[in-house]
This record gives structure tokens, sequence and C-alpha cells, in this order.
């Protein structure tokens, strides 16, 4: 509301002073108007009036003259002059009535024009009886007539003139009125203009105070916009990375911005000393004294000594600045640093924000520079042992062979396994495991030289890498170096252990020209050294390089074999007693474009060490299901479908699960669904297997002991294993035909007990007649193998269904021709 | 006897009437402007200057302008027109008196343009002028007079 007010009262001193304006132009036209009418009425009237009176008066006494001359020639020039008067008199009511004055002066006029007339013509006869020579009667005639028509002439001219005297006082009165009105009309107009000047003037005065402390805003504006630039610059150098020295010198220009000859020097914190870190806008003595100052911390705090602070002081003194000192310190309160401000005397730097800006700037650097290099160094090195880890060793591992190519030298990478640690682990605890790991890793870094590296890729492997090395005999001499030194007992926790390690060896350039490959390579070797009795070191080999190229290619190409439609089932049969068609065994086979046909028992160890068997065991079982529900679709009397099940298969605590999810989806009964499983399997992981098992046959799906006798072959987990049969080995079988005697005892033994145990015996491999009459012999339930019949397709496994159903003969062999050696899958 | 100055004068005189005679100017009656008679006849004029005609047909008295003797126009009234000395018009004129009839007002005027001014003050005045002097400024007021239905200048104008 206050605002309007001064708009209010501006807008009507405008309209006053218009309205005051307006006004006494109007009365000021009327004035000049009505003062122009008296002037010509008053001045013009008057002198026209004084003329008239002496033209009458003229006229008059030229006719008198007239008078008193009997010669016409001589009365002729006084008739003359009264003609010209009375012209003159004529001619001046006419000036009288050009004036345009009011009407009772018109009519005055009138009067007198009217008495005029009535005097000439009596005049006119007068004159006439002049000029003809009748004095007498002409005297009479003037005396009788003119003289009375002269007097009323007077008469109205006396009265014209009282008419001219009146109006003029009128006109005079009306013109003083007019002048006082013009004249409080200029007045107002005086005030309301002054009073409008004085508004504008306020206002120019109020709007040229607007715009200086809108300057006064747009300075500060504009440093703030500056100094908030200068703060997202600094900002995203540090969200980059940039370098810490460059980040604080655009931190200690910003005190320049506030105040002309103010700088600003920042110092961090490392170890027991403070560094100078960067500085700006200082004398450059002043900055090249502070750059070759390190102070001492006292007690890790950032408080200077007395001497340091007496030394900044004079410096700051002999510059003629002052200086301020403040402590930069991270969220947890601890000193990461120091901000020394210096300004010009007198000026209180430390009073503005821009100290604190600095401060929390200067801070957040230091500290995300702290943490960027600690998160660097925890992305490269092992956080238990301190040692590089494996992207640091590999990054290592190429410079060296970089340099060793420059200097035509060798490069070992040493691969290094403790022996039964988990031994260790699991007996001691992990705290000491941990413990002993960091001692281990502490004589590995003893053993070397410091430009060599150890670094920790696992639990319990640490690699080494040795560089500029003559020959490669020099690394199997740093090997045993460092084996020794581990092999020395060594006390943790008051624990006094002894660990061996096994070591790998893979030399550059002949093992390899990558930290890839020479790292394969290495850990190749140690596992060689582990098969050769742990406590060893085993130099990498080219025949052990083929294996494992071998099995590589067998890696990477299995993990696109389901993608690629490789994979395919095959069904043997299973045959009874009487011949009968008992089941089929599920086969997994596999057709790789560039390997070709691979074996089950070469594909399937690498696929359960490389986890594929998981998703290969989940593919081939949803496959049977499916195929064996299409059969019972079909009209089929299918029976039980066996598939083999790896022992990491049981080791996923979902199997169970996804077996069951698997049945249900494929609509195929769990009761025709047999799982074969070695002892093997489930041996290193039994009592999780054990449950998997139990749930899966609540559901109905039976389990079978594959390759029985070959693993440990323990009567007492056969007693308590919870199958339904057992798979005597083929190798057992094989032995049948030599008549040795011991694998038919063998043989028997396994059945006799299987039967006692109220399990089913089935004999697989099982290639020539003589085999068979043997199995028949011994009573063996069921029989499997390339006599009978070979692996079947889907449709063939169908048409012996349907044969079957028929009761036709079924054929000893199928003549599918061999695919593959039947193994394992 | 006439003195040489004397005999100058006549003598100019004599040459500018016979000059103006030569020029055809002759000789205009003028009258008030007021006066309704517009032409007046050959013998209404003589009757009129002769004297046995004295009232206008308005009945108002006539008088009559003459110019003095040795004028030209007086001249021409007395030796032309009237055919009479100046003298026996004057003693005419008072016989008329005697005989009993109103007599004429006759005032003489001593030049063209004192009588044009006379005839201009009294209304009902008449007097015969040189055409010449009928363009002064005192004359051109006045009504010049047809004489038998012919202005001055025209073909068969009596009075030149």
């Amino acid at each position: 509301m206050k605002r309007w007010l001064p708009l209010l009262l501006y807008l009507a001193l405008a309209v006053d002073g218009l309205v005051g304006t307006a006004t006494g132009f109007v009365e000021l036209q009327r004035a000049v108007t009505r003062s122009r009418d008296l002037y010509r009425l008053d001045t013009v009237g008057s002198q026209i009036e004084s003329d008239l009176e002496f033209q009458t008066q003229e006229s008059r006494r030229a006719f008198l003259y007239a008078l008193g001359v009997t010669d016409p020639n001589q009365q002729l020039p006084f008739v003359d002059a009264a003609r010209e008067a009375d012209r003159e008199v004529r001619d001046t009511i006419g000036r009288f009535r050009a004036l345009q004055a009011p009407a009772d002066i018109d009519r005055s006029i009138e009067d007198f024009e009217m008495s005029w007339q009535k005097y000439g013509q009596a005049r006119d006869a007068v004159i006439a009886g002049i000029l003809i020579g009748d004095a007498r009667h002409a005297l009479a005639l003037d005396q009788r007539e003119g003289n009375q028509a002269f007097a009323a002439a007077l008469q109205d001219l006396a009265a014209l003139k009282h008419a001219l005297q009146a109006h003029a006082r009128t006109q005079s009165a009306q013109v003083d009125r007019t002048l006082q009105i013009c004249i409080a009309g200029l007045a107002l107009f005086v005030l309301a203009t002054s009073g409008i000047v004085l508004a504008l003037l306020r206002v120019n005065r109020a709007r040229a105070a607007a715009l200086r402390r809108l300057a006064a805003t747009n300075h500060s504006l504009e440093r703030a916009q500056e100094m908030d630039r200068r703060r997202v610059a600094i900002l995203e150098m540090v969200g980059t990375h940039a370098p810490l020295a460059d980040t604080l010198r655009a931190i200690a220009e910003l005190p320049s911005q506030c105040h002309a000859g103010a700088g600003a020097s920042i110092w961090s914190a490392a170890g027991d000393k403070i560094l100078y870190q960067a500085s700006s806008g200082l004398p450059e003595h002043v900055t090249n004294v502070l750059r070759s100052q390190a102070f001492e911390r006292i007690d890790g705090s950032l408080s200077l000594s007395d001497d340091a602070r007496k030394e900044i002081a004079g410096l700051a003194y002999r510059a003629s600045l002052a200086d301020v000192i403040l402590p930069l310190r991270n969220v947890a309160g601890d000193a990461i640093g120091l901000l020394l401000i210096f300004a010009p005397q007198g000026v209180e730097v430390n009073s503005q924000c821009v100290a604190a800006q600095m401060t929390q700037l200067a801070t957040l650097a230091i500290e995300n520079t702290m943490l960027y290099e600690r998160l660097a160094f925890q992305a490269q090195h092992d956080v238990l042992t301190g040692l590089p880890n494996r992207l640091l060793f590999h990054d290592r591992v190429q410079q060296a062979i970089l340099r060793a190519q420059r200097n035509r030298r060798k490069v070992a990478v040493l691969w290094f396994d403790l022996d039964r640690f988990k031994q260790i682990n699991d007996t001691l605890g992990h705290r000491i495991g941990d413990e002993l790991l960091s001692e281990c890793a502490q004589r590995l870094k003893g053993s070397l030289r410091e430009s060599d590296t150890a670094a920790r890729i696992g639990g319990d492997e640490f690699v080494v890498l040795v560089g500029d090395l003559e020959a490669a005999d020099d690394a199997r001499i740093i090997a045993s170096k460092i084996s020794k030194n581990l092999r020395m007992a060594m006390s943790v926790s008051g624990h006094e252990l002894k660990v061996t390690a096994s070591a790998g060896v893979s030399i550059y350039p002949e093992h390899g020209s990558d930290p890839a490959s020479l790292m394969r390579c290495a850990d190749l070797a140690m596992y060689q050294a582990k098969r050769l009795g742990r406590d060893t070191f085993q130099v990498f080999d080219k025949e052990l390089g083929e294996s494992l190229g071998r099995r590589l290619e067998i890696e990477t190409e299995l993990k696109k074999a389901i993608d690629n439609g490789e994979l395919s089932v095959k069904y043997q049969p299973l045959m009874g007693r009487r011949n009968e068609l008992d089941g089929f065994e599920a086969l997994l086979r596999w057709n790789n474009r560039k390997l070709g046909s691979v074996s089950p028992a070469e594909f399937i160890p690498i696929a359960e060490e490389s986890g594929l068997i998981l998703s290969i065991g989940e593919w081939v079982t949803r496959t049977v299901c499916e195929t064996g529900a299409a059969w019972l679709r079909a009209g089929l009397d299918v029976p039980r479908l066996a598939i083999n099940a790896s022992g990491v298969q049981f080791a996923d605590p979902q199997f169970a699960n996804k077996t069951y999810a698997i049945l249900t989806e494929t609509g195929f009964p769990p009761s025709k669904l047999e799982l074969e499983v070695t002892e093997t399997a489930l041996v290193g992981n039994l009592e999780p297997a054990l449950q998997q098992i139990a749930r899966l046959r609540e559901s109905g799906v039976t389990f079978a002991i594959d390759d029985f006798g070959t693993g440990y072959s323990s009567l007492n987990r056969l007693r308590t294993l919870p199958v339904d049969s057992v798979k005597v080995d083929r190798s057992f079988i094989k032995d049948l035909e030599r008549m040795t005697g011991d694998s038919t005892t063998l043989v028997r033994g396994i059945i006799g007990l299987a039967h006692n145990l109220r399990l089913t015996v089935v004999g697989e491999g099982v290639e020539t007649e003589r085999q068979l009459e043997i199995l028949r012999s011994l009573g063996c339930d069921t029989i499997q193998g390339f006599y009978l019949h070979r692996p079947l397709s889907e449709d063939a496994a169908e048409s012996l269904m349907r044969q079957h159903i028929h009761g036709e003969p079924v054929p000893a062999a199928a003549a599918e021709a061999p695919l593959v050696e039947p193994s394992l899958a | 006897m006439q003195t040489p100055s004397q005999f100058r004068k006549l003598a100019l005189a004599g040459f500018f009437a016979a000059a103006r005679l030569a020029a055809g100017q002759g000789f205009s009656v003028v009258a008030h402007p007021s006066n309704p008679v517009s032409n007046l006849s050959v013998s209404a004029l003589r009757a009129m200057f002769s004297g046995t005609v004295t009232h206008w047909p308005n009945h108002s008295k006539i008088v009559l302008a003459q110019r003095s003797a040795g004028s030209p126009a007086n001249r021409f009234l007395m030796d032309r027109f009237l055919n009479i000395s100046w003298q026996d018009y004057k003693r005419s004129l008072e016989g008329l008196e005697f005989m009993g009839q109103e007599p004429a007002i006759i005032r003489v005027l001593n030049s063209d343009t004192a009588a044009c001014k006379f005839v201009f003050n009294v209304p009902s005045a008449v007097a015969l002028i040189e055409s010449s002097s009928a363009g002064a400024a005192d004359c051109r007021e006045l009504r010049v007079l047809k004489i038998d239905g012919l202005s001055p200048g025209q073909g068969g104008y009596r009075l030149r």
C-alpha cells in the first residue's frame, strides 16, 4: 500500500497541474479577448467618438458660416465643408459599426445615425434655401428644424459616449476579474507544475538511488557469480580428479576475487609433514619461500611450531600482508591440511565468506584426492596383505614384458599355492588363516628384489613377477628360495605353523608373450606340482600347454553349445531279463562345427570345472522330460528315462527345485525319471546331496548309483544311500569274458548284495553275447550295451517302444551307427 | 479700347471655344440625381431657361444655375440657344415678374465646377455646363439630362 501512495500523489499532482494549466490557458485567452475588445471599444471607440463629435461640430459650424454669406459662389466652400464634415460623420459611424460593439452601443449608434440623418435633411433644406437666395426662409427653417435636429443629434451623441463609457467600465471590471482568475490559474499552474517538477525530481532522485543500488547489487552479483563459477569449476576439477596441485591453486585464487592484493597458500598433511601444495596471488619471493618450506606436524595435529608460526608471520609482515592460518579438517575431524590466507593490512579476509568457502573446497579437494588414492590403491592391492592384486600384477607383468623386449631379457611368473591351507582355515579358524597369509606375504616380499613384484590373486594363491632375468634357470633359483623361506616355521597367534607351497613357473618369451598366457602357464605348472606331491615347483612345458589349449577351446565352444543347438540326446535302451524294454538312458552328444564330435568323457569334466554343467544338466533334463511327455501324449508306454547327474549339480541347493519344476512344466511323471549319480559325485558334498535326493524321491524320482565298483564302493554307504538301483561299471563287464573268475565273483557279489538291499542291478557296457549270458546267469536285472542296442535317436527310440507294445521281437542290435563311446553322460 | 492683354485673352478664349466647337464637345444639362426628370425637349429647356416654365413636374421650384457672362456656356445659352443678349435676357425675366408671373430663380456661378456643386447642394437646380466639365469630380455625381432623347456626344444632339 505504501508503494502506491507516492504514485497516487504524483498522479493527483499531475491532474491538478493539467487542470490548472487548462484553466489558466482558457482564462488567459478570455482575458486577452476581453482586453482586445476593451481596447478596441475603449481606445478606438473613444477616438472615433471624438472624431464624430468634432466632425459634427465642424459640419454645424461650416453650415452656420454658409448662412452668413449671400453669394452662392462664396457660400459653396462652407457648404462643401459642411458636406465634407457630414461624410466624415457617416464614415465615423461606419467605423463604429465595424467595431462590432455590444448591442447597447449599436443601438446608441443607430439612434445617433437617425438623429444625424434628420439633421442632415433639415440642413439640406436650409442649404437649398441659402443657395437659392432665400436666406430668410432658410434661417427660419434652420432655427425651426435645424437647431432642433442638431440638438437631438448631439443628445444621441452624448448617449453614445455614455454607453461607451459604461461599456468601458464594465469591460474594465471584467478584464480585472479575468486577469485575477488568470493570475490565480497561472498561480495554480505554476504550483501544480512545481509540484510535478518536485515530484519528478524526487522520483528521479529515487530512480538514481535505485540505479546506484542496482549497480552495487549487480557488482555484488557479478562478483558472486564469478565466485560461483569458480566454485563450480573447482568442484568439476575435484569431480574429475584433476591434479591436486591444480585444484588447490584454483582455490588459492579465490581471495584475489574479493580483495586486490590478497592471496593464499594451501598445504596438505602427509605423514608427519605438512607439505606445500599450491599458492596464488602472493609475491613471487613469498611463494618461493613457502614452496621451500615443510613444516613438522606436532603429535599428528596441524599445530605449527612456534618457529614455523614466527616464520610465516615474519614473511607476511615483510610483504605488508596480514596472515590467517586456518586448519583443514575432514568430516571425522582429522587434520588434513592448512590454509594460509594473506591479505593487505586492514582487510578482514577471515570475516568474509571466501575463507569459509576456501576451507570447504580445499578440504573437499584434499579429502577427495586422498579417497581417490585410497580407492585406487584398494583397486590394485589386496586388502589383507597389502600386496598388489591380480589387476596390478597384470599391469606389472605387461610392463616387465615390454622392458624385457627392449633389453632382450627374460621374465618369470611364479605361481604359489599354499598346500593344505584349507585344513589350517578349518581347524584354526579364518583369523589365524588370515594372519598366516599376511606372514606368507611378508616372506614373499622379503625374498624378492625391490624391482620384483609379489601379488595375492586368490585365497591362498600368490604370484611373483621376476623381471630382468638372463636365464630361465634364475627363476628356478628364486622359486627354490621362496619355497625355502615359506617352509620355515612361523609363529601365528601363539601357534607354531609350518606351511609348504606348490609352485609353477612360466618364462617369457618361452611360454607366452602376454600376462594372461604367462599366468595360465604358471597356474598349470603349479597344478602339475600339486599332482607331483606338493611342496615343489614345476616349470611349464609345451605338452602341458597343448592340453591346456584344447581344454580352453572346449570350454569356450561349450559356452555357446546350447544357444547354437549343438547338443543332442540319444536314448540307449535298458533291456530286462526277458528282453523287455525296461528303460532308456539319455546320453548327451555334442557336435561342434569347429571341434567336431566331442566325447562326453572330455567335455563333461570341463563343464563341471567351469560350472557349465549346471545349465547343460538343466537342458538335458528338460529335453528328456519334454520328449518323454510327448511320447506319453502319443500313447506310448514310456519306460523310465535315466539321466546322468553331476556332483556339481547336487552341490546346487536349487537342483531339486529346478528338477521338480521341469517335471511340473513338462508334465512328465517323476516316477518315470531316474537320476544316475556316481559315488564320487556324492562323497564331497554328501549331506546336502542326500537331502536333495530325498526331496526328489518323495516326488517319485528314482536314483541309481552309476559306475558302481570304481569309486569308494562303500558297502555301508550302499546301505544308507537312498537309491533304487546299482549300475555295475563296464570294466567289470568287460572282464567277464576273460574267465578269470575274479570279475565274475565280484559281479556276483555286487548283484547279490544289491538284491539283498532290494536294489535292482543294471549291467552296462554289454557288447557280446557271452557277457549277456553271464550277466543273465548271475541274475542281473537289466542289460545295457551295444550288443543289445546302440544309443538311438528320438525317432528310433519311439519306434522301439512301438515294437515293444505290439510284442514284436526286439532286434538284438539296433541298426543305428555307433556315434561315440558310451560314457558317463 | 481693349488692351493687348485683354485682346490676347479674348483671342485665346475664342480660340479655345472654336477648338471645343470643332471638337464637337457641346454642352450638357445637369440636374440633382434625385430629380425625377431625365429627358427634356429643346423647347422645354428653352422655356425653363427663358423663365416661362418655373416648376418641375413634381412642383418643386426650378433654380437656374447659370454660368457668368462671357463663359462659353453662357454665350452658347444667350447667343445660340435663346438668341438674346445677357442684358435683354435679364430684362425679359424682370418683365415676366412685372407681368405677375412667379419669377425664375437664377444663380450665376463663376465656373462649371461651382455650378455642379450648386446643383448638387440644391436638388431642384439645373445647370448648363460644357460637356468637357461633366467628367470633373464635382460633376460626376450629377445627372446629365438627355435632350430630345439624345445624350451628349450622340449624333443629332442639339446642344453643340
